[in-house]
């Protein structure tokens, strides 16, 4: 087992794409470890891990995050965004963060998100005064802190691979994102008091109202899945279709900035995003039918509790692990790795599967934009054009107030379940 | 004559990609039309289709399978880059080939296996309409041997761009 993990380790060392690694690997362990077991297990691993209906909700939220940014959607959020907030102290490095939080109610790709929000706000935080590498700590932070907000594609895989409520995941992810942007807005209006930024004079109602009935139709969109989940009327998966075909009807029709050419162009991004999503769940299905074939989450398990650990040091050590492996391994292929070996072994400790899950995720939002390697960052710090190490330094803090919250929901998780425990989900 | 071979794989290349590129899209619109019907009928006209579920869970199996496909010719799959973005050219070739070889086994594996699961597979049918299910487990060999195909079409494209620089 040893062995398979070093194969591992040096196919992803060597730039394998991690799906192939895992695959490659799952091959290797069953000609060593299992040579009685028909090699065809690989391929039915792979379509019985894709052959799912929960899991179609992942292409249509990619459609639909693709025809909301195709349809100049960014645009018009962002400039309520700043006429809503713009004029507090600490001036646009909120509106970048409620900014952050409309456009992840939209789109469940927050890689995707960071490029949009820097492109539309780094030039524009640059032009009233803001040092550049500011600016885009300031966009790295607010993409990272929405990635509990529905509809999230990481809560849709965690949800399926350890069969716990979606819908229920995704209203327990509201709290903890308004929560997270809260404390950063908090964190950028201490700062504020500290050095001298550019503050926006006050909206008036007029503007306010315009922008807002110009972004309404899609700001509508959240509301749509979210009611439509919680009703209990649709599965994700039905929400997620009718969310789809909203944003292409409004940005066909309403915006009118979508043609043949900019569907086709949509439909083939989604097919190949859905792609990279599903062999990496179809190949992580081998691995995960060695490890437990070879028993490695119960060895970790009495490992852990040989060591005399218990509940709450394994959460301080998912966290600081998870953030640093999600910030080398990409976020989504990292969990699907993680998920057969530390989910059962919270469950032995008496943790619930769903808040493992919150947290998790919380910690995946840190590590994407953890410098000098997470991948979001890394997007960021190239779509702005900004200096690596300067744009690095001037996030740190914000990773940390992300971190902090972070272990609050990990030992508070009434954070996050008192809203689906009220609506009666649980 | 090697030249020509070169010639022929890289239009081949090209008509592979655009056919794949179609039936990515088509495939796209179905599962979507599909599964908007599947809504419209289970709650505006109260009378469910019984088998578009089953329908669209087999299609995304193919969409995936050909969107992963297309996603190794773009090089849009996730991999660690930290370690080898610092390689000399030489060495960099040298990794790239052992990374193409690791694609080609495992897409090679997938597409041996799929074959043979297809192969079963028209002995079954689907549960909720009568089709074979071999039409829908053909989804994984022919995702498979795209990708083998692209990575030795890529190969082949290198070998050759080096071998015409050469001469």
């Amino acid at each position: 087992m040893l062995g398979l993990a070093v194969v591992f380790l040096l196919l992803l060392a060597l730039s394998v794409p991690i799906a192939f690694a895992m695959g490659i690997t799952g091959i290797v362990g069953i000609v060593i470890l299992h040579p009685e077991v028909s090699m065809e297990l690989v391929t039915q691993r792979i379509f019985g891990g894709i052959d799912s209906f929960t899991l179609l909700a992942i292409p249509f939220f990619l459609f639909t995050g693709e025809a909301m940014a195709a349809g100049g959607i960014s645009g018009r959020l962002v400039n309520l965004a700043r006429l809503l907030v713009g004029h507090i102290r600490g001036g646009l490095g909120h509106a970048v963060m409620v900014s952050g939080v409309f456009l992840a109610g939209v789109s469940g790709s927050h890689t995707a998100d960071a490029a949009v929000l820097s492109s539309a706000m780094v030039p524009t935080l640059k032009e009233v005064g803001y040092r550049p590498s500011k600016a885009a700590a300031l966009v790295c932070a607010s993409a990272g802190m929405t990635i509990l907000m529905p509809p999230s594609l990481s809560i849709i895989v965690y949800g399926e691979m350890t069969n716990t409520s979606i819908a229920t995941l995704f209203i327990a992810g509201i709290v903890p994102t308004l929560l997270t942007t809260a404390a950063l807005m908090l964190h950028i209006y201490i700062e504020a008091r500290f050095s001298k930024v550019h503050v926006d004079p006050r909206a008036s109602w007029h503007q306010t109202l315009h922008a807002f009935l110009s972004a309404f139709l899609s700001l509508l969109l959240p509301i749509i899945i979210l009611v439509g989940i919680r009703g209990g009327a649709v599965t994700p998966t039905e929400a997620a279709v009718v969310a789809a075909f909203y944003a292409l009807a409004i940005g066909a029709f309403a915006y009118r900035a979508i043609g043949l050419r900019e569907l086709g162009e949509i439909l083939l991004r989604t097919g190949h995003t859905t792609g990279v999503i599903m062999l990496l769940i179809g190949t992580a299905g081998i691995l995960s039918w060695l490890l437990a074939l070879e028993q490695v989450p119960q060895l970790i398990a009495n490992w852990f509790k040989s060591t005399g650990g218990g509940r709450d040091s394994f959460m301080l050590l998912s966290i600081v692990i998870f953030v640093l492996m999600f910030a080398l391994l990409d976020g989504l292929p990292a969990m699907l790795m993680v998920i057969p070996i530390f989910v059962p072994l919270a469950i032995q400790l008496g943790i619930e599967p769903m808040h493992y899950g919150i947290i998790l995720i919380a910690a995946t939002g840190v590590a994407l934009f953890l410098p000098p390697i997470g991948v979001g960052f890394l997007v960021v710090v190239k779509t702005a054009g900004v200096p690596l190490g300067e744009t690095g330094w001037a996030l740190l803090p914000y990773l940390g107030t992300m971190f902090l919250v972070c272990v609050l929901l990990a030992f508070v998780p009434q954070i996050a379940f008192a809203l689906p425990h009220l609506l009666g989900m649980m | 004559m090697a030249a020509l071979f070169a010639a022929s794989t890289k239009w081949l290349e090209r008509g592979i990609t655009v056919l794949e590129q179609i039936l990515l899209c088509c495939l796209v619109v179905v599962m979507f039309s599909l599964t908007l019907a599947q809504v419209i009928f289970r709650y505006l006209l109260d009378s469910p289709l019984v088998w578009s579920e089953e329908l669209v869970r087999y299609l995304l199996v193919w969409t995936s399978m050909i969107g992963a496909a297309g996603a190794l010719r773009l090089g849009s799959h996730f991999s660690l880059i930290t370690f080898v973005a610092h390689l000399r050219p030489r060495a960099a070739a040298a990794v790239m080939l052992v990374v193409d070889l690791a694609v080609g086994i495992f897409a090679a594996v997938v597409l041996i296996q799929g074959v043979r699961m297809t192969m079963f597979g028209f002995s079954e049918q689907a549960v909720s309409f009568s089709v074979s299910m071999g039409w829908f487990y053909l989804a994984v060999p022919v995702g498979g041997g795209l990708m083998l195909w692209h990575v030795a079409a890529r190969t082949i494209g290198n070998w050759a761009d080096k071998a015409s620089l050469r001469g």
